[in-house]
């Protein structure tokens, strides 16, 4: 039925229509969803260039792409998915949405650097176009010299200074977030009431100011040398680009965890939703979410094992990177047993929460593998670096995205999609994604290299697999793209509070909200996940604590 | 006040609750603004430091070749245009457009001057060929070093080896007085011959056959350039925001209780210097 | 009332002026003993060691005083700590690696059999 709230006031969706009035919004939930319709669009641009390569490698021949223009695709997919995707995805799309409707606040504390944040971003990513257009950049996305610095002849300053500029979006929205959660919290909401992804986009949002400036004067100075021969990395003049790595790898690093600790927010809300329970151990995972942050600053090394590091670096590094798994297992261990004993409940946001723990904990433990030493010196460089990854980043963090898009959707627009296709979208996604990526371990362990365009025939039966996986989870996700453009358009209208979750987002707020968020500013007075309360099942107006 | 039915000041935004609450946000994340860019310039910094342990020698070589007066100067000019931002920021307090204004030229005024000073230095640079790149030479570094080799006893290898067997010729020199003219006369030789460079101002020595630079020199150039260079670049638009604020000002933007941005300014400036504060040592005096 | 008010507020700002003043002249003599101090040769790190520590007490002058990080909230002056911090870490690491980078070709052992390399050309 629908709400009489929902009909009560225009909402922030259709109080003004106009073009200017989305492109000078100072609205935050405009703004996550102008960065929503900016990042599929860089998806879909990373997924066809990898759609692309994953064509050619199925054959162990170049049968389909010159050796150059698979250097470039492979280069443009990591360069757009990482700084174009997955580091925006969830703290500008649902953060910037989110955050002061979690914190019962009117609008971030900065809500024109907000937008100029979006802005900026966009610039970036227009340059990023433009290198691409121009011919495109072979460097790979960390632009290794004195490869990247000296002898590539493609457009490496253009895509940099795409990367640079994207990374003052992300510093500033950082900069946004952090003062937003300790100045703009209504009544009664203490730290410890805040919800864990709150807690987890705080987190983010420091590792996003203290980090990403160092990958800007990284760029900043691989620009210099390659514009005005200002050799800092150049081993004829001396340089070392071990140097460079360690400066790129300084953000890098850390920037896995800017792409990782948001989806574990979410998965955290999720998770207490649909299990009807509180988070189990709810300190413990807000603070694991500020030990990743924190320890997560000392490990890059782990990248640079066999660069000719320093052995005692390395071993220290290696010792480190043991200590960030242990948050890291705190919060998988707490979120199954938010689980026990629960009532657990299998809508989509579920199955893609579920689909998370599996896959992460694969991609998670896998990375202890290449975190010691001595299995890195084998491992580095083949596919089982490139399968662990992306069981984090793709397994884990890009179905933690769509776990959050398929939670808050009915929040955001107002509408519900469908059911069914939702659930038959989410399992094509899982079975796609373990079809491409489990087979990468195994031929990675057997020997074959990373970002190999041609490769022994042995290895072929391996890539086939990966590509036709990768042709399923890509049906999965044009299915989501489907049913998500039909509910906007023409979904059924959502009820307030259609999961019964709890959150000042959900109990407090229109559906969609008004634009100011709050007819009046919310008093909070009991803890972040009380689903042991059952009056919410009842009569959902109760929730109003 | 105006007959507003608001009961806050104009100047407070909507989505704050209270003055305090949006002044303090507005200062956390100046701050939080201010610990990324010392984030960026530590990587420059991290590069520095890197390479200074690595080629100690190179560090030695190209610092001789920086002015220190005119690296002392500027950095005096720096710390006067800090108090000079106090006092803007006191003026501010107190209410004073005019004081704010005319603080806020001295500062400008002192951000230029460096930023002259800077321009001196570089178009020196640029003249000894030691802009890192197709034009890089290292015939004046080279004069320089052979001018003080007792500078270099410590280092061995790294392609100096050659200073080492200055350093007796050297003092001996010294004593003798006739360094300068002996030399003026080999340039005006040396100039007739057509040599390109600058052999002229490196003090004294015709260098050995086998002299070379010590290994990184280049880089240290490098830093030089990429450092102060980003440096400056931070004045230059500091200065621009000056000029900005000092718009703002004349149109009365600022009251006692209220002037955010020249504090925050300040807050800029202050950093600019600190980072300079570091700079001159680094740079200059080794 | 309000020139009692006025009045007081004048005094404070007098009493910051004359700290301002302190500084000011305190950064001046700062630099020429910055310069007077690398004229001595200690040796080694020593010499680079002395630069810095003059510098981070000019600078904490800065911070503390000129930008008023004293009378500055907690959370401010924890942004501060916090970002000084990371940034030693930057600075730390790079150095460390390299430092410690031809340990293992010196030192001949378990580690390196092949114990007669050694470093790069003529370093420490």
């Amino acid at each position: 039925m629908a709400t009489a709230t929902a009909e009560h006031h225009e909402n922030y969706l259709t109080e003004l229509k106009t073009i200017k009035s989305w492109l000078l919004t100072l609205d935050h939930k405009r703004v996550g969803l102008l960065y929503l319709f900016s990042i599929v669009f860089f998806f879909l641009i990373g997924g066809t260039a990898a759609a692309l390569f994953r064509l050619d490698l199925a054959t162990a021949e170049a049968d389909v792409l010159s050796h150059e223009t698979y250097n470039k695709l492979f280069t443009m997919h990591g360069v757009v998915m990482i700084f174009f995707f997955l580091v925006p995805s969830v703290p500008a799309v649902l953060g910037n949405f989110l955050l002061p409707l979690m914190l019962g606040a009117k609008d971030v504390a900065f809500p024109r650097l907000n937008l100029a944040s979006w802005y900026i971003f966009m610039i970036g990513g227009t340059f990023t176009l433009v290198a691409v257009l121009m011919g495109g950049v072979d460097t790979g996305w960390t632009f290794y010299t004195p490869y990247s610095s000296t002898y590539a002849n493609t457009n490496v300053i253009m895509a940099a200074l795409g990367v640079f500029i994207t990374g003052f979006s992300s510093i500033l929205t950082g900069v946004n977030f952090v003062v937003t959660v300790h100045k703009m919290r209504c009544p009664g909401l203490t730290w410890f009431r805040l919800p864990l992804f709150v807690w987890s986009l705080y987190a983010t949002s420091l590792i996003m100011v203290l980090g990403t400036p160092v990958l800007a004067i990284t760029i900043f100075l691989l620009i210099l040398e390659r514009g005005l021969g200002i050799g800092v990395f150049d081993p004829k003049l001396g340089g070392d680009p071990v140097l460079f790595q360690h400066m790129f790898w300084f953000y890098s690093h850390p920037a896995v965890y800017i792409m990782i600790l948001p989806g574990f927010g979410v998965i955290s809300d999720v998770m207490a939703c649909f299990s009807r329970k509180r988070v189990y151990g709810y300190e413990f995972v807000a603070m694991s979410s500020m030990a990743i942050a924190v320890i997560g600053f000392f490990v890059w090394g782990h990248h640079m094992f066999v660069s000719s590091q320093s052995i005692y670096a390395g071993m220290v590094f290696s010792f480190l990177t043991f200590l960030v798994g242990i948050p890291t297992a705190i919060k998988i261990f707490n979120w199954t047993a938010t689980m026990f004993r629960g009532s657990v409940w299998l809508e989509a946001p579920m199955l893609y929460a579920l689909g998370f723990i599996g896959l992460f904990l694969i991609g998670g433990l896998t990375g202890l593998y290449l975190s010691t030493m001595a299995l890195d010196v084998h491992l580095h460089d083949t596919y089982f670096v490139v399968a662990h990854f992306h069981y984090v980043m793709v397994g884990g963090m890009m179905m933690a995205w769509l776990c959050g898009v398929h939670f808050w959707w009915p929040k955001m627009t107002g509408r519900l999609y469908s059911a069914y296709w939702s659930k038959m979208s989410a399992i094509l996604v899982f079975a796609g994604f373990n079809f491409t990526f489990f087979p990468q371990f195994i031929m990675g362990y057997m020997g074959m290299p990373r970002r190999y365009h041609i490769y022994p025939k042995e290895f072929e039966v391996f890539h086939q697999m990966s590509t036709l996986g990768a042709s399923i989870m890509g049906l999965g996700l044009l299915m989501a793209l489907c049913y998500f453009t039909h509910s906007w358009f023409r979904g059924e209208k959502a009820t307030q509070n259609p999961w019964y979750a709890f959150g000042l987002e959900w109990t407090h707020t229109q559906t969609p909200p008004i634009t100011h968020n709050f007819e009046e500013d919310p008093v909070v007075t009991r803890e972040a996940y009380d689903y042991e309360d059952e009056s919410i099942y009842t009569n959902e107006d109760k929730a109003r604590a | 006040m105006s007959a507003d039915h608001h009961d806050h000041p104009p100047y407070q935004a909507h989505h704050f609750d209270s003055m305090e609450q949006q002044n303090q946000s507005s200062m956390m994340g100046m701050w939080l603004f201010m610990a990324q860019e010392i984030m960026f310039f530590g990587g420059l910094f991290a590069a520095y430091m890197a390479y200074r342990f690595s080629y100690p020698a190179a560090w030695v070589a190209g610092a001789s070749t920086l002015d220190v007066n005119l690296g002392f100067i500027n950095t005096l000019v720096l710390i006067c245009s800090s108090f000079t931002v106090i006092l803007m920021v006191m003026a501010a307090r107190k209410g004073s457009d005019k004081g704010i204004m005319g603080w806020l030229v001295a500062t400008m005024v002192l951000g230029a001057a460096f930023l002259g000073i800077k321009y001196v230095e570089y178009t020196g640079k640029f003249d000894h060929h030691l802009f890192p790149g197709k034009n890089f030479d290292t015939h004046y570094v080279m004069g320089k070093m052979a001018a003080h080799p007792e500078k270099y006893a410590e280092f061995k290898g790294m392609g100096i080896d050659w200073v080492h067997e200055l350093v007796g010729h050297e003092s001996h020199d010294h004593e003798s007085g006739d360094k300068h003219h002996g030399s003026e006369d080999d340039h005006a030789k040396e100039g007739a011959h057509g040599d390109a460079g600058d052999h002229g101002d490196h003090g004294g020595h015709a260098l050995p056959a086998d002299a070379t630079a010590p290994l990184g020199i280049a880089l240290y150039f490098g830093l030089y350039f990429a450092m102060t260079g980003t440096h400056a670049l931070h004045m230059v638009i500091g200065i621009g925001i000056g000029i900005w604020l000092l718009v703002k000002t004349k149109r009365g933007a600022w009251c006692s209780e209220y002037h955010p941005y020249i504090e925050y300014f300040g807050l800029y400036w202050h950093f600019v210097d600190i980072v300079w504060i570091f700079l001159f040592p680094l740079l200059y005096l080794i | 009332m309000s020139e009692a008010k006025k009045d007081h507020h004048d005094d404070h700002h007098d009493d910051h002026m004359k700290v301002y003043w302190l500084v000011f002249v305190g950064l001046l003599i700062g630099t020429v003993i910055t310069v007077l101090a690398s004229k001595i040769k200690l040796g080694g790190y020593m010499d680079v060691t002395l630069a810095l520590a003059i510098a981070i007490c000019k600078a904490s002058l800065v911070l503390i005083f000129f930008m008023h990080l004293r009378e500055a909230a907690r959370i401010v002056k924890l942004v501060a700590a916090g970002t000084f911090l990371w940034l030693i870490i930057l600075l730390a690491y790079p150095v460390v690696d390299i430092a410690s980078r031809y340990w293992i070709a010196v030192e001949p052992g378990w580690l390196n059999p092949h114990a007669e390399l050694s470093g790069p050309a003529d370093t420490e």
